[in-house]
C-alpha cells in the first residue's frame, strides 16, 4: 500500500526529544533532476514497496540470505563528486548512503510505511523550542574506514566542510539553510544551531547529503579532493573509482552500528559495484545477460517486458515530491488565461497515458505533490477529472472558437502553445500523447527538445507555454522551489507564478512545528495552486528497480532510493 | 575532420545487366523525389495520427505495424524520409556551393591569400562534426537546418580543396601557355576549358558524397538532433524504438532497413554516374581522390603511373 | 626533412584556427553556467554573479581567449566545471576507450576485409565474389548503431554468446569493434578488389607470369604494397569519421568514453571540458595527418622525392 499522507507521526521513537517537528526538505540538484526523471515509475499493481510485509524485495531483518559475493547495480549517469556534502546530483546520494551514515535516519518503516526517525550516529537528539538549536548525543563505538575515531569533532567537520566555499557545495548548501555553527559540547555532544528556526533539519540531514565525513580524510585530501576519495563510517568503503565507468565498494566488516530495520550488522555483500550504463537498452540487455543485477531507472516498456518473464522482481520506491508533469506558463498566451489551463487539465487524460504508454508501470498524477508528501492535498487531486467536453466549454467561454481545420482560434489568432522539453527527461513520448489529447479539443503545438542549459534560458525568458519538471525532495518545502516568485528570473519557477500570498503560507508552513497545522496549510497551498491551473501533472516520481529475483534485502527510503544494508545476490 | 566517405574504388569488373545499371539509379531518383515533395501518396494515414492500437505488429490494416502511441509505422517510415533525405540533399548542395566558391576565390587569389584561405578549410577539416553538430543543437536548435549546417561545415573542405587545385592547375596552365604563345590566351577560354571538367569532378564527387551524407545524417538524427516532435525522421524513430528491440520489433527495423536501402541506392546510383562521367580509367578521380579526403598534396597512387602534367603548384605554396 | 619541417609549420596557423574556433563555438551556446553550476543550491542572483565573476566569464570575449590561449600554451586545458578535476584528467581518463574502440573498429576492418578483397578480386565474376561484392555494398549501407542494436539483440541477449556491455575484457570489446569495422572491412574490400584486378592485368604480374614466376606471389607482392597506399590513406583520414562512430558506438554497449562525455558537457556548457576537447582532437587530427604523410613518404618512395622537388 502507498505511505499514507498522514501516517507521519513518528511512532516508537527510541529517542528523546522535545518540540521539533518533522518539516525538512531536501534539495536535488538540477542535474540529478534530469537524470532521475526519466523512467520514473509507480506501483505496479502486484507489487509495492514501502511497506516491509508486502515488499518481497525488501525482506525483513534477520531473513537469511546468501552471504558474500558482488552485486553491481545499473545506474544511468555519472556522479559529478563522491562528497555528498558537495553534490548537486541526486543519484550521488544513492551511492553515499552506503559509504555514509547520517546522525539520525528517517526511513518510511513505521507502519503502513509511514515515517521513523531511527538513530543513526546519534543514539539521541534534542530540538529547541523554536527548532534552532539541534543537539545530538552521539554513539562511542564508531570507527571510520579510515580508522579513525568518530567523536564531535568529525560532526563538526562535515557540517562546516560542506558550508566552506573551497567545497563548492551545491545541493547540500542549500539544503542546509540558515546555518549558523556547530559547538562541540564534549567529545560525544554535538550542537549544530541555525540563524532561524529551521524546523526541516532533522529531515534534510537524513537525506544523505550530511554523511558523516572522516575528519581526518576531509583534511588529507582537501575539500574537493575528498570527492575522489570518501571516506565515511557506513557498510561499505570505497575502493575504486573509474570515472564514468565503475565505482567499487567494499564491506566495511567492522559495521556494527546500523539501524536495525536496515539490517545493523555488517553488510552481507563482500562487494558493491555501479556500473554507468547511460543507455537504457543497453541497461536492460545488461541486466538479461546478467551483467547487472540491479538496473536502475528502465524505461517502462523494457520493466513490463521484464515482468512479462517472470524472472525479475520489480522494486518501486515512491519519493516524496513534485510529480513529472508540464508546468503552464501564466504569463505568455494563450495560458495566461486560467480557463485556458484549466482547459487543458481537463483535456488531458492521466490514466490513459499511464496505462497505454507507460504499460501501466507509472501511477497518474494529479497533483504538484506526490501522494506520499506530507501536506498531499486528496481534495485537490480531484480538481480536474479528465472531462475533454468541459474543456471545450471553457475554452468556448474564453472565447476560442472551433475552426474547420480542427483548431480554434480568437480574432483572428489561432490556440497555439508552444511546448519545449529539456533533453534527457523521458517526455518525448508523453508529451506526444498530451498533444494529441490537447488536439482533440482545439489546440495546435508545437514541441522542441533543447540541452539542458539552453532549456534552463528559454524557461527563465519564459518563452514556453508548457514546459517540463519533476522533483524530488523530502519535505514539501519543496514547493518554494518552484512556486516561490523569487525563482522566476533564475530558479524553478517555469510556471511564472508570482503569488506573494503562497510564498507567505509556505513560509509560514515551513516555520510551524505541529505536524497536523502544517501539513493543513500546505494542502491549502496545493489546492490554490491546482485551482490556478499552474501545472499539468502527468505521472509520480519514483525510483525504479529492476533485478533478478534472487536478488533480496534492499530497503527503500523516503527519496526513490534504496539502501545495501542487508543486500544480497542470493545466487 | 570528418570527411566523406566515397565509394573509393569503381565497378572495375565489367558489370552486366546493364538495363539495372540505368533502371535503378532513375527508379531511386524518382522514388526519392517522391517522398521528398509527395509522400501521402504512398499512404494515406497520416503518420502523427494517434489510435488506440498501441504497439501492435504489423497487420493488415497497419503494414508495418503501430508504435506507442498507435502511430502508423508504414506510414511514419513514409513521411520520416523527408528530413533525413532533405537534411543530406542540402547539405551536400551547400557544401557544393560552399565548397566551389571557397576553392575558386583560394585558386584565383595571390599566394598569401591563398595561404590564408586554405588554412582555414584546414581547421573546418579538423573540427569533429559531432561536437560541431551538438553545440550547433545548442545553440541553433535542432532540426533539418542544424544538421544541415554540420554537414556543409563537413563536406565543404573536401570540395574546396579539388577546386581550388583545378583552379590552380588551369592557372599555371595558362601562364605557361602564355609562354608558349605569342598571343595570350584569355581567361575566358581557358575558364571554358576547365569549367567542364571541375564540374565533372565535383559532380561525381557529390554524388558520392550523397550516401555518407544520409548516413551521417540519420547518425545525428539517431541522437536526437534532427526532432522535431511529433513528426517522423527515421534516426529518432529508431532511436525511440530501440529499447524496445526484443519485444516491438518493427519499431526500429523498418526505419533502419529504409535507412539501409536508400545508402545503398544513393551509391549504387553514385557508381553509375561515376562511370557515365569518367569513362577513363578514374585516373583523374584518383588524382583528386586524396585531395579531396584531406591530404596534400595530391598524389597518383597508382602503380606505375606516372604523374603527368599536374605541376606541382601546392608543393609551391605550402 | 624540409618536408617535415614545413608540414609541421603550416600546421601552427591551423592549430590557432582550431582554438579560436573552440572558444566561439562553445561560448556561442545561450546559458550561463555559473547558475548551472549553483542550480539547486538556491543560490541568490549576488552568488550566482560572484561565481561568474570567479570563473571569470564577465570578462571581454577578446581578454577571455587569450588567457585561454596563454594557458594552453602553458599546457593547462584548465578545470571541469562540473567535477573540479582538471580537463586534462577528465579527457585522459575516458579517451583510452574511445581510442582502443576505434583502433579495433580498424583491426576488424582489416582482418575481414583485406582477405575478403583478395578472395573477391582472385576469382572476378564468380559466386565468391559476388557474395564478397554483396557484403560490401550492404556493409556500407547499415547503419552501425542499427547493427549494433540487432547484434547485441542476437548475439548477447538472445544467445548470450557475448557480453551486451563493456566488462573490461576483449570479449566485451568484439560487438562494439565488429559493429564500428564493418563498413571499413567493406570499403577495404572493394579497394583491395580492385587493387588485385588491375594488378592481375598489369604490366608485373604478366611479366612473371611469362617468365614462369608464381603469379601469386607476385600478385600479393605487388598488389598488396600497392594497395597499402590508398588503404593507409584512406583509414588514416576515416580516423575522425571512426573516432566520432566509436563516441557513439561506445554509448549503446555502456563503455566509458569521451562520447556521452562530451555531449554532457555541451548540454551544461562546461566551458573548460568542451574548448579543451576540440582543441584535443583538432590537435590529434593535424598529428594524424601528418603521421600519415610521413607514413605515405615512408613506404612510397616516390612522393617523398616529389616532395623535395
Amino acid at each position: 500500500m502507498q505511505v499514507s499522507p498522514e501516517g507521519q507521526q513518528a511512532t516508537q521513537v527510541p529517542l528523546p526529544r522535545e518540540g521539533g517537528g518533522r518539516l525538512g526538505l531536501s534539495r536535488r540538484g538540477v542535474l540529478g533532476l534530469a537524470a532521475t526523471i526519466g523512467g520514473g515509475l509507480a506501483l505496479s499493481p502486484w507489487l509495492t514497496a514501502c511497506s516491509s510485509d508486502a515488499d518481497p524485495a525488501s525482506t525483513a531483518p534477520g531473513t537469511p540470505g546468501q552471504a558474500g559475493g558482488t552485486l553491481t547495480v545499473g545506474i544511468a549517469s555519472t556522479p559529478d563528486t563522491l562528497d555528498p556534502g558537495a553534490t548537486g546530483l541526486a543519484l550521488t546520494l544513492l551511492i553515499s548512503m552506503a559509504v555514509f551514515d547520517p546522525l539520525v535516519w528517517w526511513l518510511p518503516t513505521g507502519t503502513d510505511g509511514a515515517g521513523d526517525f531511527v538513530p543513526g550516529l546519534a543514539s539521541s537528539y534534542k530540538v529547541s523550542d523554536d527548532a534552532s538549536v539541534y543537539t545530538f548525543t552521539l554513539r562511542k563505538d564508531v570507527v571510520f574506514h579510515d580508522g579513525t575515531k568518530f567523536d564531535a569533532k568529525a560532526v563538526k567537520a562535515t557540517y562546516d566542510h560542506v558550508v566552506d566555499p573551497a567545497t563548492k557545495s551545491k545541493s547540500g548548501l542549500g539544503a542546509l539553510g540558515p546555518y549558523k555553527q556547530t559547538k562541540i559540547i564534549d567529545d560525544y555532544t554535538v550542537e549544530i544551531s541555525f540563524k532561524e528556526p529551521n524546523a526541516g533539519f532533522l529531515h534534510q540531514q537524513a537525506a544523505g547529503n550530511f554523511g558523516i565525513a572522516s575528519p581526518a580524510a576531509l583534511e588529507k585530501y582537501g575539500p574537493t579532493g575528498f570527492g575522489n576519495n570518501p571516506v565515511g563510517s557506513g557498510p561499505f568503503k570505497f575502493d575504486s573509482y573509474a570515472t564514468g565507468d565503475r565505482l567499487t565498494l567494499v564491506k566495511n566488516p567492522d559495521y556494527v552500528w546500523g539501524p536495525a530495520v536496515l539490517g545493523s550488522g555488517p553488510a552481507k555483500l563482500d562487494s558493491l559495484v555501479f556500473r554507468i550504463v547511460a543507455d537504457d537498452s543497453g541497461r536492460y540487455n545488461a541486466l538479461q545477460s546478467g551483467q547487472l543485477q540491479v538496473a536502475m531507472n528502465l524505461p517502462p516498456n523494457s520493466i513490463a517486458a521484464a515482468q512479462k518473464t517472470q524472472k525479475f522482481t520489480q522494486l518501486t520506491v515512491p519519493s516524496i515530491g513534485t510529480p513529472s508533469g508540464m508546468p503552464i506558463n501564466v504569463t505568455k498566451s494563450p495560458t495566461n488565461d486560467p480557463l485556458v489551463r484549466q482547459a487543458i487539465l481537463f483535456a488531458v487524460d492521466q490514466d490513459k497515458l499511464v496505462a497505454g504508454v507507460q504499460f501501466g508501470v507509472n501511477t497518474a498524477a494529479h497533483n504538484v505533490l506526490t501522494p506520499i508528501t506530507p501536506g498531499y492535498s486528496k481534495p485537490a487531486s480531484a480538481t480536474y477529472a479528465y472531462d475533454p467536453v468541459k474543456a471545450g466549454q471553457l475554452l468556448d467561454q474564453a472565447g476560442w472558437v472551433m475552426g474547420p481545420d480542427k483548431v480554434r482560434a480568437k480574432n483572428g489568432e489561432k490556440l497555439e502553445l508552444k511546448i519545449i522539453l529539456f533533453s534527457g527527461g523521458g517526455f518525448e513520448l508523453p508529451t506526444q500523447f498530451v498533444v494529441s489529447q490537447l488536439a482533440a479539443v482545439g489546440f495546435a503545438a508545437t514541441t522542441t527538445v533543447q540541452p539542458f542549459t539552453t532549456a534552463q534560458v528559454s524557461y527563465n525568458s519564459g518563452e514556453h507555454n508548457l514546459g517540463s519538471f519533476g522533483y524530488y525532495g523530502a519535505d514539501p518545502y519543496l514547493l518554494n522551489i518552484w512556486v516561490n516568485s523569487d525563482a522566476i528570473k533564475s530558479g524553478f519557477n517555469w510556471s511564472h507564478y508570482d503569488n506573494p500570498e503562497i510564498d507567505k503560507t509556505i513560509a509560514e508552513a515551513n516555520a510551524t512545528a505541529d505536524e497536523a497545522a502544517r501539513d493543513a496549510l500546505y494542502e491549502k497551498v496545493g489546492q490554490t495552486l491546482m485551482t490556478d491551473a499552474i501545472y499539468l501533472p502527468l505521472w509520480d516520481v519514483n525510483g525504479a528497480f529492476t533485478m533478478p529475483t534472487a536478488v533480496q534485502g534492499l530497503h527503500p527510503t523516503f527519496n526513490g532510493y534504496i539502501t545495501f544494508h542487508s543486500a544480497s545476490t542470493g545466487s | 575532420m570528418t570527411v566523406p566517405l566515397l565509394a573509393t574504388v569503381r565497378p572495375t569488373a565489367p558489370s552486366h545487366g546493364g538495363f539495372a545499371r540505368v533502371v535503378v539509379p532513375v527508379v531511386t531518383v524518382l522514388f526519392i523525389l517522391v517522398l521528398l515533395l509527395v509522400p501521402g501518396l504512398l499512404s494515406g494515414i497520416g503518420p502523427i495520427d494517434t489510435t488506440d492500437a498501441f504497439l501492435s505488429p504489423p497487420s493488415a490494416e497497419h503494414w508495418f505495424g503501430t508504435d506507442q502511441l498507435g502511430r502508423d509505422v508504414f506510414s511514419r517510415t513514409v513521411f520520416g524520409a523527408r528530413p533525413v533525405l532533405a537534411a543530406s540533399l542540402l547539405g551536400v548542395v551547400v557544401a557544393v556551393v560552399a565548397g566551389v566558391a571557397l576553392g575558386v576565390a583560394a585558386g584565383v587569389a595571390p599566394r598569401w591569400l591563398n595561404a590564408v584561405l586554405m588554412r582555414a578549410v584546414d581547421v573546418l577539416l579538423a573540427l569533429p562534426v559531432l561536437l560541431i553538430a551538438l553545440i550547433l543543437i545548442a545553440t541553433a536548435g535542432s532540426g533539418v537546418r542544424s544538421i544541415v549546417i554540420a554537414l556543409g561545415v563537413a563536406f565543404t573542405p573536401g570540395f574546396a580543396r579539388v577546386v581550388e587545385a583545378s583552379v590552380r592547375k588551369l592557372r599555371s596552365a595558362e601562364y605557361v601557355q602564355a609562354a608558349q604563345v605569342f598571343g595570350s590566351t584569355t581567361l575566358r577560354t581557358s575558364v571554358r576549358h576547365l569549367l567542364p571538367n571541375l564540374m565533372t569532378e565535383v559532380v561525381v564527387l557529390a554524388s558520392s558524397a550523397v550516401g555518407w551524407a544520409v548516413l551521417t545524417a540519420s547518425t545525428l538524427s539517431f541522437l536526437g538532433l534532427g526532432v522535431q516532435l511529433p513528426q517522423p525522421d527515421w534516426g529518432s524513430d529508431l532511436a525511440a524504438g530501440a529499447t524496445s528491440l526484443a519485444t516491438s520489433w518493427w519499431l526500429s527495423t523498418f526505419p533502419g532497413a529504409a535507412i539501409t536501402l536508400t545508402i545503398l541506392l544513393a551509391n549504387f546510383t553514385g557508381d553509375q554516374l561515376m562511370t557515365l562521367l569518367d569513362p577513363r580509367e578514374g585516373i583523374r578521380l584518383r588524382q583528386s581522390l586524396p585531395r579531396f579526403l584531406g591530404r596534400r598534396p595530391a598524389r597518383g597512387v597508382r602503380a606505375g603511373v606516372p604523374e603527368t602534367g599536374v605541376p606541382d603548384t601546392e608543393r609551391k605554396a605550402a | 626533412m624540409g618536408f617535415v619541417l614545413r608540414r609541421l609549420g603550416s600546421a601552427v596557423p591551423v592549430v590557432l584556427g582550431i582554438t579560436l574556433v573552440a572558444f566561439l563555438l562553445i561560448h556561442a551556446i545561450p546559458g550561463d553556467p555559473a547558475s548551472v553550476i549553483l542550480f539547486g543550491s538556491n543560490a541568490s542572483p549576488g552568488q550566482i554573479a560572484a561565481l561568474r565573476t570567479q570563473l571569470g566569464l564577465d570578462r571581454p570575449l577578446l581578454t577571455q581567449y587569450v588567457d585561454f590561449l596563454t594557458q594552453l600554451l602553458h599546457g593547462d586545458l584548465g578545470t571541469s566545471y562540473l567535477t573540479s578535476n582538471s580537463v586534462a584528467h577528465e579527457l585522459l581518463s575516458r579517451a583510452p576507450s574511445t581510442i582502443v574502440l576505434a583502433v579495433s573498429a580498424i583491426v576488424v576492418a582489416v582482418v575481414v576485409g583485406v582477405p575478403l578483397g583478395l578472395a573477391a578480386g582472385a576469382r572476378p565474376g564468380t559466386v565468391v565474389d559476388q557474395v564478397a561484392r554483396g557484403i560490401s555494398f550492404l556493409g556500407v549501407a547499415i547503419p552501425y548503431f542499427f547493427l549494433a542494436l540487432l547484434l547485441v539483440l542476437l548475439l548477447s541477449v538472445r544467445l548470450s554468446w557475448l557480453p551486451a556491455i563493456d566488462d573490461g575484457t576483449p570479449k566485451g570489446l568484439i560487438l562494439p569493434a565488429v559493429s564500428l569495422g564493418w563498413g571499413y572491412a567493406a570499403i577495404l574490400t572493394r579497394l583491395v578488389r580492385g587493387r588485385i584486378i588491375e594488378e592481375y592485368r598489369s604490366e608485373y604480374v604478366r611479366s612473371a607470369r611469362a617468365r614462369g614466376c608464381g603469379e601469386w606471389r607476385v600478385l600479393l607482392g605487388h598488389a598488396l604494397r600497392n594497395s597499402s597506399i590508398p588503404a593507409i590513406t584512406t583509414i588514416g583520414l576515416q580516423f575522425g569519421n571512426i573516432l566520432t562512430g566509436a563516441a557513439i558506438t561506445e554509448v549503446i554497449f555502456g563503455r566509458a568514453g569521451l562520447g556521452s562525455f562530451l555531449a554532457t558537457s555541451i548540454s551544461t556548457k562546461n566551458i573548460p571540458v568542451v574548448q579543451g576537447a576540440i582543441v584535443v582532437i583538432g590537435i590529434g587530427y593535424v598529428l594524424i595527418n601528418l603521421a600519415v604523410d610521413l607514413v605515405v613518404g615512408a613506404v612510397d618512395p616516390r612522393t617523398r622525392l616529389a616532395g623535395a622537388r
